[in-house]
């Protein structure tokens, strides 16, 4: 519960938060988007340790990204193109991509088959 | 030629699967056959639509690229939907045999409110999103056929749509979004190469926009043009709001087991990061190349997208991929919403009113043809009004993210939701999102945004002020297996 409530919280408050300043919006943004991803695991068991490598990297990644494109690291970049355009295609698009899509695979673990079993005994309309 | 061989590739695959569409399991649930890739192409496919095809340049020339906070989430949303809502929707249909997202909903909390206001965000969603794709197509249509009213490309639209999606339901609709997810990631990737090479690259779009227009170099820039409460609301919404879109959602109650989970994320984010290259690529041509071309220039910022493949010296070849990736999206994402629409109609709202479902497949394509009828009347609303096809887009993704996102990720994930919050919460949502709209829709950031805050505050608050629920076994394993 306390997990669940923690990161709801997070997310309800940083929900009001983009009228805020560009760095607090973008500290705000991330760390709501990271909170929703931390709720997923909650009630999950035990989590492993690609799954926090994965969570771990997708902070850093986020937090990066929003910042560098909130301005933070202003000027041109790669390319000529400012690296505040490179933050948000760097930081929010294509490392969380590359992070999330492969590591949620390495660390996916169905219910197995008695687990299945039992959920479905207990949806039964009689049970 | 393109887009008439994609018609009728996507007629014909809607009639075979007439078919096999023998029961309502079918017709709203595919027969429950999906594996990880047709069900990661079909959620792509549904999920972009009109609005990232067409609206993206539009808006990428009017706000500059401030507009990718809006479509940049697709990198990690997808494996975010896998792990908090979609593992438990996908656990639920294996369990309970649900067809429907209000049908979950009413598992999770028992009860007939949930799953009603469940059904009344969805069937008002759907009418605004399929609205959304109409108009998409009418400006299209109206671009390459200007002597054509645009009622009468409505009209055609939406005729093409009903044939094939009412004929074969969710069977005709997964087949067809394969089809279409697969022409749209080529004319996405085939478009940008494009843009990029005639500007030179990508220094050649800083030079050029430094050049160009009014805006400067401050296009480039993500904030350059909105300020951090649209550009952070933008990726509020368009990440956390994604749980809350039963386009998407719908298919998870689609897979033949729960472990074609595993893949989903790679297939979906995969193939929406393709297609976003369509936004970039034809924002970036609008960008520079309008500016270059005046005489080029559309009348409408939402025919930008095809303003820059008129341009003299592009292929076509190209042209007509687009043409027919533009009407892919649109019919990819109109035939889920009819069908969303029609299930909401016939059969949720029914059962949660207590009287029983319009059974039996003439129904639920009765239902699905009244909600086609609505959408050709937002439609025409909004081409009456000429506003940007995206900001009609952010409205009807909001009425789902501010409806169903807080309900669906907290109530699927946290036991200590209960039906009261659950049903608090979406009416909170969903009531605070018109009432933003109707009467201070200029907030500073998407009036959904502050919406779906009201929808979480509701749901946490009325929790925490009510007593524990004790969750039957099911629901227990349900939401922690």
């Amino acid at each position: 519960m306390s997990r669940g409530l923690a990161a709801s919280l997070v997310v309800a408050a940083a929900l009001t938060l983009p009228v805020a300043g560009g760095t607090l919006a973008a500290v705000a943004a991330g760390g709501a988007v990271v909170a929703v991803w931390m709720v997923g695991s909650a009630g999950g068991g035990r989590r492993r340790a690609l799954d926090r490598a994965t969570s771990g990297g997708l902070v850093l990644a986020l937090v990066g990204g929003t910042l560098m494109a909130a301005g933070l690291a202003d000027g041109p970049g790669f390319f000529g193109l400012p690296r505040s355009l490179w933050g948000l295609l760097l930081g929010i698009w294509l490392i969380p991509l590359v992070l999330t899509s492969a590591g949620f695979a390495a660390s996916f673990r169905p219910p197995d088959a008695a687990d299945l079993d039992r959920l479905r005994a207990a949806s039964r309309p009689d049970a | 030629m393109i887009p008439v061989l994609l018609l009728l590739a996507t007629l014909a695959v809607g009639i075979a699967a007439v078919r096999r569409t023998r029961t309502t399991a079918d017709f709203f649930v595919a027969g429950r056959r999906l594996g990880a890739f047709r069900a990661g192409l079909a959620v792509a496919a549904s999920a972009f639509s009109g609005f990232v095809f067409l609206g993206g340049a539009g808006l990428t020339g009017e706000i500059g690229f401030g507009s990718l906070f809006i479509v940049a989430p697709a990198g990690f949303t997808a494996a975010l939907l896998c792990r908090t809502v979609g593992r438990r929707l996908a656990l639920i249909a294996e369990a309970t045999g649900a067809q429907t997202l209000p049908e979950c909903i009413g598992f999770r909390f028992g009860g007939r409110a949930p799953a009603a206001l469940a059904a009344i965000a969805i069937l008002i969603g759907s009418v605004i999103y399929l609205g959304v794709q109409l108009s998409a197509l009418a400006r299209a249509a109206r671009f390459a056929f200007p002597e054509v009213g645009l009622g009468a490309c409505l009209a055609l639209g939406l005729g093409v749509v009903l044939a094939y999606s009412l004929a074969g339901g969710m069977v005709a609709s997964v087949n067809t979004d394969v089809l279409q997810a697969v022409v749209m990631v080529a004319a996405a990737i085939a478009a940008f190469g494009w843009v990029l090479t005639s500007v030179s690259g990508p220094a050649g779009v800083a030079e050029g926009v430094a050049l160009a227009g009014s805006g400067g170099t401050r296009l480039l820039e993500p904030l350059g043009v909105v300020g951090p409460g649209l550009g952070f609301g933008f990726l509020l919404l368009f990440s956390v709001g994604t749980l809350g879109q039963p386009h998407m959602l719908h298919k998870f109650l689609m897979l033949k087991s729960p472990e074609a989970l595993r893949y989903l994320p790679a297939v979906v984010g995969g193939a929406q990061s393709l297609s976003i290259l369509i936004w970039i690529g034809l924002g970036a041509g609008a960008l520079v190349l309008l500016d270059a071309a005046p005489a080029a220039t559309s009348g409408h910022p939402d025919e930008a997208a095809l303003a820059v493949l008129a341009l003299p010296g592009t292929p076509e070849v190209l042209i007509g991929l687009v043409a027919a990736a533009v009407l892919a999206a649109i019919m990819s994402t109109s035939d889920a919403f009819l069908n969303l629409g029609a299930a909401a109609l016939c059969r949720d709202l029914p059962r949660a009113l207590g009287r029983n479902e319009f059974a039996g497949l003439p129904a639920a394509r009765i239902a699905g043809s009244l909600v086609g009828l609505a959408g050709l009347i937002v439609a025409a609303w909004h081409l009456g009004g000429g506003g940007l096809i995206a900001f009609l887009g952010t409205l009807g993704f909001g009425a789902f993210a501010a409806g169903l996102a807080p309900t669906l990720l907290l109530g699927l994930c946290w036991l200590r939701v209960t039906r009261r919050a659950a049903t608090a919460s979406m009416a909170a949502g969903l009531g605070s999102l018109l009432a933003f709209e109707a009467l201070i829709p200029d907030l500073g950031a998407p009036p959904a945004v502050f919406a779906m805050a009201a929808g979480f505050g509701v749901l946490l608050a009325v929790s925490l002020l009510s007593r524990p629920p004790s969750p039957s076994e099911s629901v227990r394993l349900a939401v922690t297996l």
